[in-house]
């Protein structure tokens, strides 16, 4: 469905912050992405949707392709109505508006009649229930997690077929992370929305994965399916931080996987 | 007493037209962040286009009304496409500039086609007679004034809180990057924008150049615009409201109980000096608009 081929990202000419990233979005699934600070996670969604130009940035090598149409390149307005959507980091609610007028501001580029606006708020009350109670408050005063839910829902409103989600767990107790990620694998059961997820917490996003990639310094250093990562012993020392209990650390294992990651980086 | 209240009331009436002036700058800010400095010269060329289609060409009312509406239309359209695109992206201050450009464009243009001489619209609204309500005599100039100010203000918050066009504006105002990303086509609000402020202006200058004649004094009351929508907080359509109120009812009543004491430019003067003194205690302006912070 979306296939990312060796793409270079150039932030002012200058910067060089993605050297050669491949990818591929089946229809579907869910693919997940992870990988540290600045390794270039949300650079790649924003290749995708379309929204380096803000940073003054640039996909300078390589190609996106959606259902086989080239989209780098192309406005954020066009991709959004070709079906692809990015829910951005940070919970970006438009805080002086009200949960309705958030929701609406997500469908205004498809511009529907007024039934079609009314079904498509149901379906994400449906969703998320929570929103319902709250769709005339001022959405800034909203907890953390309504702001993701509402966001996600705001996304939603654009009849995605693809949603690369940035961060959905950011700052959000590890109770709600799990409500989010379970409504997210809903979503992507009941309306086969397929899901690029970008994540920290590469526990929340293996564990609905079918499949991932583990990005580095602007590369993808490893990809495989979602459970052969949470198991794989690199995976689990790294970004969740097991290790085997009761042994010692010695700077020899370290070194040895510094030497084995630059090989592959 | 009956001097007072008939103050007042012109106060109120100027108040509004200022408000007017003052929102085309608000609408501007919100959206594109951009100070418009332009209106000075924005409403010269509205005076002077109502002007020939309602005197030098002679049409009848309703079509002449509706020819400078369509004109200022498309001043506001080829602005914002000509001028100000071509800008977005570039640092703000290159914008505002620009605009400033735009007054002395705008400005010359009327030198170059009108001469600048002063005009007068015709006496069917300004030689209207006073009314006389309880032995106050108001004349009639300054009730249309009030009404038509309250319909046009109206209007404007009804597009703004109802229709998808002024729901999509709103979204740009507090989040371009979020607007872009929703699919919501920013440089169609951009232009909207532009067009809405034109339409303000064009009202604003009908009014003015009825009240006082079509010179080149109205840049004045453009000036007096950019003021109150700084006092009123730039972002807020009420404190631009409140703030074309406080200023229009000053200078009415500095210019009727002042002018005598201190000399005629009193009247001309005071809003600067409300401006003055309101900066020292609010330098955000009466309503700056509230960051929402959740603890």
């Amino acid at each position: 469905m979306l296939v990312l081929n060796n793409i270079e990202v150039k932030y002012q000419n200058i910067i060089l912050v993605l050297r050669g990233v491949t990818i591929e979005v089946p229809e579907g699934k869910i693919v997940s992405l992870l990988g540290a600070n600045g390794a270039g996670k949300s650079t790649t969604l924003k290749a995708i949707s379309g929204m380096l130009y803000p940073d003054e940035g640039k996909v300078t090598d390589g190609s996106i392709e959606y259902n086989g149409i080239r989209i780098d390149g192309l406005r954020t307005k066009a991709i959004v109505d070709m079906g692809i959507v990015q829910i951005m980091e940070g919970r970006r609610t438009l805080e002086q508006l009200t949960v309705q007028e958030n929701l609406i501001a997500g469908a205004i580029g498809r511009n529907p009649t007024r039934g079609e606006l009314k079904k498509d708020m149901d379906r994400v009350y449906s969703f998320f229930p929570g929103l319902k109670d709250a769709k005339n408050q001022t959405s800034g005063y909203l907890s953390g997690g309504e702001q993701q839910q509402l966001v996600v829902g705001r996304g939603l409103m654009s009849h995605p077929k693809l949603m690369l989600l940035d961060e959905a767990s950011l700052g959000l107790a590890p109770l709600l992370v799990k409500e989010i990620y379970a409504i997210i694998e809903r979503l992507n059961k009941e309306e086969n929305i397929s899901l690029l997820v970008v994540e920290q917490n590469a526990q929340a996003a293996l564990n609905i994965a079918d499949y991932g990639y583990v990005m580095e310094n602007g590369r993808i250093v490893l990809d495989d399916t979602g459970l052969n990562l949470l198991a794989n012993e690199d995976i689990k020392e790294f970004y969740m931080g097991l290790t085997q209990v009761g042994e010692k650390k010695s700077y020899k294992t370290i070194k040895h996987y510094k030497r084995r990651k630059r090989w592959l980086g | 007493m009956s001097t007072f209240i008939q103050l007042m009331i012109s106060g109120v009436a100027i108040g509004l037209i200022y408000a007017l002036a003052a929102l085309g700058v608000v609408v501007v800010y919100k959206s594109t962040k951009v100070l418009n400095l332009a209106p000075g010269g924005l409403l010269l060329i509205c005076a002077y286009i109502a002007w020939t289609f309602l005197v030098r060409v002679n049409l009848p009312i309703p079509i002449a009304l509706g020819l400078a509406v369509i004109l200022a239309v498309i001043i506001g359209w080829v602005v914002e496409r000509v001028a100000l695109r071509p800008l977005i992206g570039q640092p703000i201050l290159a914008s505002i500039i620009l605009t400033n450009m735009i007054w002395f464009f705008f400005r010359g243009t009327t030198f170059l086609f009108w001469g600048g001489n002063p005009r007068m619209f015709p006496s069917w609204l300004s030689g209207r007679p006073t009314i006389n309500i309880y032995g106050i005599g108001i004349p009639e100039i300054m009730i249309w004034c009030i009404i038509v100010s309250i319909l046009s203000i109206t209007a404007l918050v009804i597009y703004f809180k109802f229709t998808r066009s002024g729901l999509a504006m709103r979204v740009t105002a507090e989040d371009v990057v979020v607007a872009e990303n929703l699919g919501i086509n920013i440089t169609r609000v951009y232009s909207y924008t532009w067009v809405i402020c034109l339409l303000l202006f064009l009202i604003t200058a009908f009014f003015v150049g009825s009240i006082q004649g079509i010179s080149q004094d109205l840049d004045f009351i453009g000036v007096y615009g950019v003021i109150v929508a700084l006092l009123g907080g730039l972002e807020s359509f009420p404190g631009a409201i409140i703030a074309g109120l406080v200023i229009g009812i000053v200078q009415s009543l500095t210019g009727g109980y002042l002018a005598g004491v201190l000399g005629g430019g009193i009247a001309e003067t005071t809003p600067f000096i409300v401006m003055f003194l309101v900066s020292f205690f609010r330098p955000y302006g009466f309503f700056g608009l509230e960051r929402i912070e959740r603890i």
